[in-house]
């Protein structure tokens, strides 16, 4: 069918008009930033277009808190993390999709019944295990709860279950060890889907709260997210310096999500739904 | 065949782990319920008591009712306008990619950002009223104010009201529900588009939105074609509904007088802040309950297995 020319307009039109809603805030988050300290924010009627532009709300920022400690105890949290649940979901996912066993199927479908149980329900006696470990106010505290998940194992048998059999058996023939099957064979082969996998989990734990917020009890161990959070009681209620501070927060995320966002897609849509 | 061991070396660390961080704190929090404990001194067991003061714990009462209705505002609203944001990017216009990317900005905010960015606009003087004074109405202090939607609706037209009909939802836990819905409603969108990519192209071409008979093929043939998405974003929208914590945790601290505590941050005071371990695994539990009801409702009303992906 081709659309027509004023068709093709007026959803453009709707297509602008809810862009418009979704993103005004951010709009209006930067236009804060901006402003300098004799702009009156609350001036009526609202001034989008900052009369100076001043970039000084970000240098006080950026000297108030330790971001660059954030930035830097958030990444190495992140990649961790994304590291550890890759080698740990695709591991058991490749034995749950490929391999033989008593109590497979009770295995996977326990696996999958773990997400009907929200994580704030576990809060306080997780908390408790990783005080018995010793882990609270530690990285790897905030790392290990989260190094296997049931979405990661659920997408990654899914992905194993695709690849046909007959690899597998030729490797075998050549002599190679079931391991080395999954390092050298498997795993190259579903790329993609470790791709997605990574990049939910980056993103999840680079904007992860609630259990940061519990195990992390030191400044200087701090993420992003938390720094930010505890911004709220230092500027008192300076929103040029929140507003600039936010700004720096979002932006990686926001950059990241841009270079990845066919692996966010794919993601969601593979294997929500069976037809 | 690969040796008869050799599975469990690779299920085994996963499995190991989701033991000590999942199996075990889940078992721990039915243990925990029927103790008194408050990290320091040793555990008291006093069987069902926790429960029962739960029962009689008007807060209590007044977190579930708000998590219940909360849960009300979002899911339905996210299941409409996610089903309406995908139908507009279900076509092939140039520009259509850059659209879909932009809209899901939202979702990959940080919860701490977007509690930020909203408190900000909710502000009393802020940009929410400004453009409300645009149209000659004084705006409520959004975050703050106790007051019911109903009742405060009709206050603008100068009607006064005693009835304890109009009390819910306060003004302050709406407020907190649009920022759930604006951070989602991409998300579930996506799922949504997946679903109505995977209509055959004739029948979304009638689709389109252009009048009277678009209307007709999206209510008779692509709304009941659709149904297992449906399903599966009410489903995952209920549970994400019922255990927000975030929006509450950065905008509210729950206030104004616990007309926006939800469960999740519930739980967090009564855990972290005024230690009663055993009353918070009570709660917990509670929590868990609840979701467990909606997630077999859904799963019944889905009839079957063929939401879940499965086997």
């Amino acid at each position: 069918m081709s659309t027509s020319t004023w068709q093709r307009v007026l959803l453009y039109a709707i297509l602008c008009g809810v862009g418009f809603i979704l993103l005004t805030p951010f709009a209006w988050l930067l236009s804060t930033a901006l402003k300098s300290e004799s702009a009156d924010l609350f001036a009526y009627p609202p001034q989008w277009i900052p009369d100076p532009v001043v970039w000084s709300n970000f240098v006080k920022a950026w000297n108030i808190l330790p971001f660059m400690r954030y930035i830097f105890n958030t990444f190495y949290i992140a990649i961790a993390t994304v590291l550890l649940n890759l080698f740990f979901c695709s591991l058991t996912g490749y034995a749950l999709a490929r391999m033989h066993f008593r109590g497979r199927q009770f295995i996977f479908y326990c696996i999958l019944a773990t997400t009907m149980v929200p994580f704030q329900v576990l809060l306080i006696p997780l908390f408790i295990v990783t005080l018995k470990l010793g882990l609270v106010d530690t990285h790897a505290g905030v790392i290990l709860p989260v190094a296997v998940n049931a979405f990661g194992i659920f997408l990654l048998r899914q992905a194993f279950t695709t690849i046909p059999k007959d690899l597998e058996e030729a490797a075998r023939i050549d002599g190679c060890n079931e391991f080395t099957i999954y390092s050298r064979i498997m795993l190259p082969l579903i790329k993609p889907a470790l791709a997605t996998q990574a990049a939910f989990t980056f993103v999840a734990q680079w904007n992860d709260f609630l259990w940061p917020l519990v195990v992390l009890k030191s400044r200087e161990l701090y993420t992003l997210q938390l720094g930010l959070a505890s911004l709220q009681g230092v500027f008192g209620v300076n929103w040029r310096y929140i507003s600039a501070a936010s700004v720096i927060a979002l932006v990686p995320t926001v950059l990241f999500f841009l270079f990845t966002q066919r692996f966010f897609t794919q993601g969601l849509t593979s294997g929500a739904v069976k037809e | 065949m690969h040796g008869r061991y050799t599975p469990f070396f690779f299920v085994g660390p996963g499995l190991l782990l989701l033991g000590i961080f999942f199996a075990y704190p889940l078992l721990d929090t039915l243990w925990l319920s029927l103790h008194r404990y408050n990290i320091f001194t040793a555990p008291v067991f006093i069987g069902f008591d926790n429960f029962r003061r739960a029962w009689g714990d008007e807060l209590f009462w007044r977190v579930l009712a708000n998590t219940l209705l909360y849960a009300a505002i979002v899911v339905p609203a996210l299941v409409v306008l996610s089903f309406f944001m995908a139908l507009l990017l279900d076509n092939s216009l140039r520009l259509i990619k850059i659209f879909r990317t932009l809209y899901y900005i939202p979702v990959v905010t940080s919860i701490v950002v977007a509690g930020i960015i909203w408190k900000w606009l909710y502000n009393s003087d802020g940009l929410i009223n400004a453009v409300l004074k645009g149209y000659g109405i004084i705006g409520p202090s959004w975050l703050a104010d106790a007051r019911g939607v109903p009742e405060a609706f009709l206050g603008l037209f100068g009607i006064q009201t005693e009835s304890v009909w109009f009390t819910e939802p306060a003004i302050a836990l709406f407020s907190v529900a649009m920022v759930t819905i604006w951070k989602a409603a991409p998300y579930y969108m996506i799922i949504y588009l997946a679903g109505l990519q995977g209509i055959p192209i004739a029948l979304k071409e009638a689709a389109r939105i252009d009048g009277a008979g678009g209307w007709q093929v999206i209510r008779h043939v692509i709304i009941p074609t659709i149904k297992p998405y449906t399903l599966v974003v009410s489903i995952i929208a209920t549970i994400a509904a019922l255990r927000t914590f975030g929006e509450v945790y950065v905008m509210t601290g729950g206030g104004p007088f616990h007309r926006t505590n939800l469960l999740s941050y519930y739980i967090y005071t009564l855990g972290f802040k005024y230690l009663e371990v055993g009353y918070a695994a009570a709660v917990s539990v509670f929590l868990l309950a609840i979701i467990l009801i909606f997630a077999i409702i859904n799963f019944r009303l889905a009839g079957g297995d063929n939401t879940t992906g499965g086997a």
